[in-house]
């Protein structure tokens, strides 16, 4: 009996260990793929509630300005993983999206997405200054309002997502085997060009850049923060570049992640969106996360 | 008689001073108070806000049209207004905009219910028909 029991806390100490260990330097951002697995999980969901709020419009010349869409923007995410090998996994996400303004709401079902990332690199507790490095791909489809064909542009309310189809190749490096966290990762998004009345309309290229540090106080709980700069080039309408129209985004992160169980774990984030530096032609806003996520 | 002859000389020649006075000051045109060409020429557009330019509410303005060349009033067939943010590529709700051509007044229209939908640099895009002449003129307004 008690030789069972520390069989089974060894157990418990090497999930929990190796959980804390392979995670990722764009998981938990708010930003990226909501759910990574990790090499010892072959399945796994994510149930993320999340709030946005206090928008203000960043305009082209970086300043503060009046934002009139929603003042609140709810997101339900769904997302499953599998994971075919532990250098390999796919996720798909599905997000339903609620906005509000004063007493008004609309809901609609956000644009799915489809990633996959593969570990060129794998972590290794005997030589823990090797990072893990992965390589990823992604697709999102656009299948919602955007504010390129909402019937509502007095309040945005029925706007849910960019109009634009993207797909995205990126490189994730995460040094996880010390109690010091650290990682860098950067993806390229290449936005698919849309027509709306009559006008080809193609965003610029993008890149994400994330850089995380973080902490590991027990195997159970973990604590990471970080910053991303989402780039963006000009956006086209029938080939002509629009004047002005690059994007620049410094968003910043904290997240909290408790594990209950070798199998569940929780994780609260705090963020906000152009929160330093030089940004232009996007939003600030706070937001806050709450997700459960549980393996198989 | 002579000092009368004399004052009557001169109350010509300052009256003619003062005629060419006015010939050479710079007159008041649309141009000189802030006003765009259209795009191929066919008018001149000044827009005058009179409530605005706001965000997330209503603006007004008066659009008054002017040969391109001479910058007199003229005659407008048609007028439609899109306000537009090249910078985020879109426009904002147009469902509120009134225009209405000003009684007695040539190539004058007042326009309520302009609705910017957020703060920043807009293109108010005024599409007018001319003489038969279809043309467009941009102004440039940044809303708080």
């Amino acid at each position: 009996m008690r030789h069972r029991r520390l069989v089974a806390s060894l157990l418990v100490g090497l999930l929990l260990g190796s959980s804390q260990a392979f995670a990722c330097a764009s998981c938990g951002s708010g930003g990226d793929d909501p759910l990574i697995l990790y090499p010892n999980e072959v399945d796994k969901v994510y149930v993320g509630f999340a709030r946005a709020t206090a928008f203000k419009n960043v305009d082209a010349d970086g300043r503060f300005s009046t934002s009139g869409g929603p003042t609140n923007k709810d997101t339900l995410t769904l997302a499953y993983g599998h994971g075919f090998s532990p250098r390999a996994f796919v996720t798909g996400t599905l997000p339903w999206l609620r906005n509000s303004r004063q007493e008004a709401t609309q809901t609609s079902l956000g644009d799915p997405s489809l990633a996959a990332r593969y570990a060129l690199v794998m972590a290794s507790m005997a030589e823990p200054l090797i990072p893990q490095v992965q390589i990823l791909v992604g697709y999102k489809q656009s299948m919602t309002h955007s504010i390129h064909d909402s019937a509502d542009l007095k309040t945005e309310l029925d706007v849910f997502g960019t109009g634009f189809s993207e797909a995205k190749l990126g490189v994730d490096m995460w040094f996880g085997q010390l109690d010091w966290l650290a990682g860098a990762a950067f993806n390229v998004i290449k936005p698919l060009p849309h027509i709306y009345d009559g006008v080809r309309y193609e965003p610029g290229l993008a890149s994400r850049s994330t850089l995380t540090a973080g902490y590991v106080f027990s195997t159970a709980c973990k604590t990471t923060f970080g910053a991303n700069l989402l780039a963006r080039g000009s956006l086209r309408a029938d080939g002509v570049v629009q004047t002005d129209s690059e994007q620049l985004n410094h968003s910043v992160f904290v997240t909290q992640d408790w594990l209950i169980s070798p199998v569940e774990s929780w994780r609260l984030s705090l963020s906000r969106q152009a929160a330093f530096g030089a940004n232009k032609n996007t939003a600030r806003s706070d937001g806050v996360n709450l997700a459960y996520l549980r393996s198989w | 008689m002579q000092t009368l002859l004399r004052l009557s000389l001169w109350v010509f020649l300052c009256q003619a001073c003062s005629t060419h006075n006015k010939a050479d000051a710079p007159a008041v045109t649309p141009a000189s108070t802030g006003g765009v060409a259209s795009k191929n020429a066919t008018f001149f557009l000044k827009m005058d806000w009179t409530t605005g330019p706001k965000s997330a509410a209503t603006s007004a303005a008066t659009l008054s049209f002017y040969d391109a060349n001479h910058h007199q009033p003229i005659s407008v067939d048609s007028v439609a207004v899109v306000p537009w943010m090249t910078s985020m590529g879109h426009g904002t709700a147009m469902k509120d905009q009134k225009i209405v051509p000003v009684p007695g007044q040539v190539g004058r229209f007042t326009i309520d219910g302009i609705y910017l939908i957020m703060g920043g640099p807009w293109d108010i895009r005024v599409t007018a028909k001319v003489n038969g002449s279809v043309d467009t003129a941009t102004v440039a307004v940044t809303a708080p």
